[in-house]
């Protein structure tokens, strides 16, 4: 048998026993295989929202929006940092979560981390509690740093209001709705990372997954969250349409209608009117109305605590089968 | 140096099965296993190629569930799998830091301990160490968390010669120090004597012979002598080869009785590990074990 040739190992501590494994160790862990990843997105969101909170500041202070460079101004850099909110979400699930489970597998790294003093369920829960609490504290600070950069930009345009709040980019930016986003993603990339265990394949169905899923709630479901109000209005000549909106509520769908308010067909027997003014009165002689259905703007927040809700459920029922899908598989 | 040496149980038990089974869909891979592993033993668990090895101890490491019967080990298990992974952009150094961090019980002296003994750079991401390197640092991880049994799959595998014999020699030390049970599975059965003490032996997905190794090997017994249907003493005959004139048999004898004792023209021979695994092997391919 070979003699052990020790190096110095009197100065090493000695051997170290306690009764668990501790949420400082998880952390310990996390922060070292997930550093690189965590800092390049908190980069990207602390700086955009750091240049938003400084242009909304700016604004408010000097009251305009400031020509950069002759052909820029604050609107449009603020108009690009709304974007910024959309990717998030897509970015947690294809880069954070979607690697999370699978890269082990692929890795058989699975195997060492389960194979220490902790089960597959505490290691998961850990990881899902870190980087899901930083997931949150970006999503929500990126959120409230956009509002408040649109609320300044509505706030110094006088002729219209570049930011509605029901459309898409200030309807989104809204922290909650960021969470909600945010934590969709991680949740389905994590998802698609525990069932297919391959790190590519469930990247790519996580990107698709997200954006189909938003898509089609902000597509379809969102404008009927509740049922929409339907004002009925004689046809005016009057193009009022461009400032409909700017008291805050939401056209979701308008059409023609009859003396009673039922929707009806665009009336052809005016479709040959020569004017404007006869086109009107043609109308105002068949009876023919114009009707809108709208969300008041006093809906706005119940609206956007509703879309965190349908995100936060999904999220909750991935989540769901994520851990029941680790527990039964288990290991190899 | 710390020397905190167990006392050890010779008679407790380290690992149990009990009638233990899992099947992946239709197909068993493990079938009706039973043994009880002592503790402080060098186990060795031998079978050919998909016969079920890693399966019975990823069960046995609590990796995977069973689908029938029992599995447990007492304390504490440390499981290396045949891949020996690491994370890749861990370096040595950070390996460690993960046994220390997700160990409730981690000796870092005899962890770094071993990576000196084997030469391996503290420093250097892992993705960037050989295959054998590589496997040092899942060994060290598993030594350094200081388990009551210790299960390695195929420890060996991508080693060359002259680490696998101090490997093997170091883990023995490791064991007299620590008192701790291991339980080491392979196919190349040549490399497991001096080393194991134990046999565990698996062909198809079912334990077909388990036990002390002398004892296992005492109780059998090769004879060579003229050509002949039978063998010169008493015994189940597990192996019997005729060419030309001679003949061989390897011979199972009755349990509780005194060795016989054979003349004349039959020469008597002790068995040899791989001997014996062979023959058992063998004789299951043939469908010849009744």
């Amino acid at each position: 048998m070979t003699t052990i040739t020790t190096t110095d190992v009197t100065t090493a501590a000695p051997v170290a026993t306690r009764t668990r494994v501790g949420w400082g160790d998880l952390l310990w862990l996390t922060w070292r295989q997930h550093r690189w990843t965590i800092l390049g997105t908190a980069v990207v969101v602390v700086g955009a929202a750091a240049v938003a909170l400084g242009i909304a500041w700016h604004t408010d202070a000097t009251g305009e929006k400031h020509d950069l460079l002759g052909r820029w101004s604050y609107l449009d850099v603020s108009q690009m940092l709304t974007l910024t909110p959309m990717a998030l979400g897509a970015v947690i699930a294809v880069f954070w979560t979607a690697p999370l489970l699978s890269r082990e597998y692929e890795q058989r790294t699975h195997l060492v981390v389960w194979s220490q003093d902790l089960t597959p369920i505490r290691w998961l829960v850990g990881k899902v509690v870190l980087l899901g609490a930083i997931t949150v504290v970006l999503a929500a600070g990126l959120g409230t740093a956009l509002i408040k950069l649109m609320n300044s930009m509505n706030a110094v345009t006088t002729d219209y209001v570049p930011f509605r709040p029901f459309e898409g980019a200030a309807f989104e930016a809204a922290p909650q709705v960021q969470v909600g986003y945010a934590v969709f993603g991680f949740a389905l990339g994590l998802a698609f990372s525990a069932i297919t265990r391959r790190t590519v394949l469930s990247m790519g169905l996580a990107l698709g997954g997200f954006f189909l899923v938003r898509a089609f709630v902000a597509g379809f479901w969102r404008p009927y969250f509740q049922e929409p109000l339907r004002k009925v209005e004689p046809y005016d000549e009057s193009p009022l349409y461009w400032s409909a909106g700017n008291d805050g509520s939401w056209t979701v769908n308008s059409g023609y209608a009859d003396a009673a308010g039922n929707e009806i067909d665009f009336p052809q027997v005016c479709g040959g009117t020569q004017s404007n003014t006869e086109y009107a009165k043609c109308m105002a002689d068949n009876g023919v109305q114009t009707f809108s259905d709208y969300h008041p703007a006093d809906r706005l927040v119940s609206f956007q605590w509703f879309e965190f809700g349908v995100f936060a459920l999904l999220a909750a029922g991935l989540f769901a089968l994520t851990f029941v899908w680790v527990r039964r598989s288990r290991g190899v | 140096m710390i020397t905190a040496v167990e006392p050890v149980d010779r008679t407790a038990i380290a690992v149990r099965a009990q009638a233990l089974g899992k099947r992946y869909r239709n197909k068993w891979a493990l079938r009706e296993c039973t043994f009880d592993l002592p503790a402080g033993r060098v186990a060795a668990l031998v079978g050919a190629n998909g016969a079920g090895k890693t399966t019975l101890m990823t069960v046995l490491a609590g990796l995977l569930d069973a689908d029938e019967g029992s599995a447990g080990a007492t304390g504490r298990v440390a499981f290396v799998s045949q891949e020996k992974p690491v994370y890749r952009h861990f370096s040595a150094a950070d390996m460690l830091r993960l046994g220390a961090h997700l160990n409730v019980v981690w000796d870092e002296a005899r962890a770094r301990r071993w990576l000196a003994r084997f030469e391996i750079p503290l420093d250097k991401a892992c993705g960037k160490l050989s295959g054998g390197q590589q496997a040092q640092v899942a060994f060290a991880l598993a030594i350094g968390s200081r388990p009551s049994v210790l299960m390695l799959d195929e420890p060996l595998a991508n080693l060359d010669p002259l680490a696998r014999r101090e490997v093997t020699a170091e883990l023995l030390s490791e064991v007299d120090e620590t008192g701790m049970t291991v339980l080491l599975s392979t196919h190349v059965v040549a490399e497991l004597a001096g080393v194991a003490d134990y046999l565990l032996l698996l062909a198809h997905g079912r334990l077909l012979a388990g036990g002390d190794l002398d004892e296992l090997l005492g109780r059998h017994v090769s004879y060579t002598g003229p050509r002949s249907d039978v063998p010169p003493a008493l015994g189940d005959v597990v192996e019997a080869r005729h060419t030309g004139n001679q003949s061989t048999f390897l011979v199972e004898l009755p349990e509780g009785q005194p060795r016989p004792v054979v003349a004349g023209q039959w020469t008597e021979r002790p068995l040899t590990l791989e001997d014996y695994v062979l023959a058992q092997l063998e004789a299951t391919r043939k469908g010849a074990r009744a």
